[in-house]
């Protein structure tokens, strides 16, 4: 009988897996277990003054630190320098386990740092290829440090609390997901782009939500107030989901939960240049409670008067917000210029930032109840 | 010839050796070769390269028609004596040379870059060979077999970035044609080398089963690498912007971290991992034809060849470098090459034209 595997294979597939392994396992390379090793879970970009006038980047990681093969807490190492190397060389000396990248999940950069320009931390994590472009950014007040030292007792990092918490907001203010590493790459070179990250603050003994941080380019030039947020949600993201309502007093009001939709118009007046934009809103959602309107269960006209007023109150608050970005801001904080380009042509050298600040924006919000839970009490 | 009918290739194993030969490395930096010139509409240019091997089939195709039982190499003896004709058969095999080494030279960088930072690049090249090595040594019918199975595995990888379609926006794309005409077919010229191996069909036609049909394969062949490549370059453009690509140098490696799989952290090294397969055929393809001119032209078993070419082919693509460099020499070597192996078969299809006009008017004389 003839065997499957002769003898001349035989010896051709030994000598072929000797040299592979050999290939393979002969290198310098050192196999280290879970204990001897910095796992980052978040990163952060601080900066502080140098004497001359330079300034010095200070980059922290918060790391798990593992115990008879369990993870028992976390703690904080941190490396100062003028540029990247220098910090990691300086980190090294204060650790003595393997710095190892890859499962951060969140950026922490504090407001010094985005005022002085982000060019720096995101020049480093694009180059990197090992880097989870995944991870969520945000601002903080304050050092990036003091936060990641921020240790509440349900959590195990500031890490993973972060992440939640902004994975969350999507729930009721508007919030995209559109925060990660990689949000940053495509936004902060791209025409007619701009940043915008979830602000971070400790208030009252816990990490919280205080609004949004807003850039021009790579610096930031700002910081929105709750309110501000929302409506800057509702007029740049599309298809968010959040909460509005209607108050008079706390006795009398109505809340309403919904996805919002938005599309935008762009057109040019081709004897002034002037560009014109219309953002079209279209939210659509459920009323969760109701003691300002009497029967909106039952009476479709009420329904009506309902969306009418609300619609009212949305656009004049978003008129309110953009007369502010066009002239205190002065940033197309809504990428009107990224619709512009894409219809007037790209790589033309037109500063957005200044033409939206100039142009005309109208905006239309249309709201519709699809939705009416089980009735009214 | 006497090849038993096992031995011969189907239709379907020809167009997917076809398809095996182009797609290599040159699908991961598409979009980047395409954007300095032809920008947002760089998938345009791609489409458009396509009629490089379209001509390629065309001309081809006229000669299969004419000489359907020998290849190029003895067409070449053959009208231009042996001497001359050899030293074009060789030179007919740079080209293999070329990308087969480039392929893995760059095989090596995106390897070392993502995945094994800690191996020095001759192992990876030892290992890539011998894989290469072993599977030529088998012969074009297992090698066409594993063309088939892979070219699976691309559809699927190929596929995989579609979830990438959320998180852009059509917005990255306009205006399409925006950009003027001349851009784009300059554009179009950037990608030859993503479709440069497609000559070797006229090494095989006394390996192909049915004759009649390998136009058809061929051009399914094309029409499938076409196909793949400009969704590709659009999808990448599509989630990136034309602003970031050329800042990337492996930009479609970036539309993959889009692909968020459950438990699975970081997608990219499954990617890594199934697209190494997809190159190593890719080099397999190029080191068989390598092998296949070399013992044409030297008269030496082909086994032999196969085994003596292992470490020149190591040493010339450590040649190559970094990704920069190695992106230099390419775009330096292939266009020559490629006019070289154009003009190449353009003479040798004139010479059948004009023999075959000849022959008629002899038989129209003798009619007469």
């Amino acid at each position: 009988m003839k065997k499957v595997v002769s003898r001349k294979y035989k010896i051709i597939i030994s000598v072929l897996g000797i040299i592979i392994m050999l290939v393979l396992f002969t290198s310098k390379q050192s196999y280290k277990p879970i204990e001897e090793l910095d796992i980052a879970n978040s990163l952060g970009w601080d900066i502080e003054k140098d004497v001359n006038g330079d300034v010095l980047y200070s980059i922290p990681i918060n790391v798990f630190v593992y115990k008879d093969y369990k993870q028992s807490g976390t703690v904080v190492h941190s490396g100062t320098g003028r540029n990247i190397s220098e910090t990691r060389t300086d980190r090294q000396r204060k650790s003595n386990k393997t710095f190892l990248l890859g499962s951060e999940i969140v950026n922490i950069i504090s407001e010094d740092m985005a005022k002085h320009g982000l060019e720096f931390m995101t020049n480093i994590l694009f180059s990197n290829p090992t880097i989870n472009d995944n991870s969520i950014s945000v601002v903080c007040q304050g050092k990036a440090q003091d936060i990641m030292k921020f240790q509440s007792k349900e959590y195990s990092s500031a890490g993973e609390y972060l992440e939640g918490l902004i994975v969350n907001m999507q729930n009721y203010s508007f919030f995209s997901d559109n925060y990660n590493a990689i949000d940053i790459y495509t936004r902060q070179k791209a025409e007619g782009r701009n940043i915008c990250l979830p602000y971070v603050v400790i208030n009252n003994c816990s990490l919280q939500i205080d609004g949004m941080a807003i850039f021009k380019g790579e610096k930031m030039i700002g910081k929105l107030n709750m309110k501000d947020t929302v409506l800057l949600n509702i007029l740049k993201e599309n298809d968010v989901k959040g909460a509005l309502s209607l108050t008079e007093s706390s006795n009398n009001s109505i809340s309403f939960e919904g996805i919002s939709k938005r599309k935008v118009k762009c057109s040019k007046n081709e004897e002034t240049g002037q560009y014109e934009f219309s953002i079209n809103i279209n939210i659509s959602g459920t009323v969760t409670a109701n003691t300002l309107y009497k029967d909106i269960a039952t009476d479709p006209k009420v329904q009506k008067q309902f969306t009418e007023d609300l619609e009212k109150d949305i656009e004049s608050r978003c008129y309110c917000f953009i007369d502010r970005m066009q002239n205190e801001y002065k940033t197309d904080l809504l990428e009107l210029g990224r619709n512009a380009a894409a219809k007037y042509g790209r790589n033309k050298g037109e500063n957005w930032n200044e033409i939206v600040s100039n142009s005309n924006i109208k905006v239309n919000v249309e709201v519709k109840i699809n939705l009416l839970n089980r009735g009214q009490y | 010839m006497n090849k038993s009918e096992y031995e011969l290739l189907s239709p379907s194993e020809v167009t997917c050796l076809l398809v095996g030969t182009m797609i290599g490395i040159g699908a991961l930096i598409l979009p980047n070769d395409v954007m300095a010139t032809a920008k947002q509409d760089g998938w345009i240019s791609v489409f458009l390269g396509a009629i490089y091997p379209l001509f390629v089939m065309f001309l081809s195709g006229y000669i299969i028609k004419n000489y359907s039982e020998v290849n190029i190499l003895n067409l070449s003896r053959k009208f231009f004596g042996k001497f001359l004709g050899n030293t074009l058969n060789l030179l007919f095999s740079f080209q293999f040379i070329i990308i087969c080494t480039s392929i893995s030279a760059g095989f090596c960088n995106i390897l070392r870059l993502y995945v094994v930072s800690f191996l020095e690049p001759i192992k990876i090249f030892i290992i890539v060979f011998i894989i290469a090595a072993y599977t030529s040594g088998k012969g074009l019918k297992v090698l066409a077999k594993t063309n088939e199975i892979i070219f699976y595995l691309t559809i699927c990888m190929v596929i995989l970035p579609i979830m990438a379609l959320k998180d852009g926006s059509i917005i990255n794309l306009s205006p399409i044609l925006g950009i003027n005409m001349k851009n784009i077919i300059l554009g179009s010229k950037e990608t030859i080398f993503a479709y440069a191996p497609v000559e070797a069909i006229l090494l095989l036609p006394a390996f192909i089963r049915d004759k009649n049909r390998i136009r058809g394969s061929f051009f399914r062949a094309i029409l499938y690498t076409t196909i793949i490549y400009t969704w590709i370059t659009f999808i990448t453009i599509y989630y990136l912007g034309p602003d970031i690509i050329p800042k990337c140098l492996w930009a479609f490696m970036l539309v993959t971290e889009s692909v968020k799989v459950p438990v699975v952290t970081n997608f990219r090294f499954i990617f890594m991992f199934l697209w190494s397969i997809i190159l190593f055929k890719t080099i397999c393809n190029e080191y068989y034809f390598i092998t296949f001119v070399l013992s044409d032209v030297t008269r030496i078993k082909r086994k032999i060849i196969n085994i003596c070419i292992f470490p020149f082919l190591i040493y010339l693509s450590t040649l190559y470098g970094n990704e920069a460099q190695r992106r230099e020499i390419i775009s330096a070597i292939v266009p020559k090459l490629t006019l070289f192996n154009i003009s190449f078969i353009v003479v040798i299809v004139l010479i059948i034209f004009v023999k075959k006009v000849l022959k008629n008017e002899k038989g129209s004389i003798q009619k007469i």
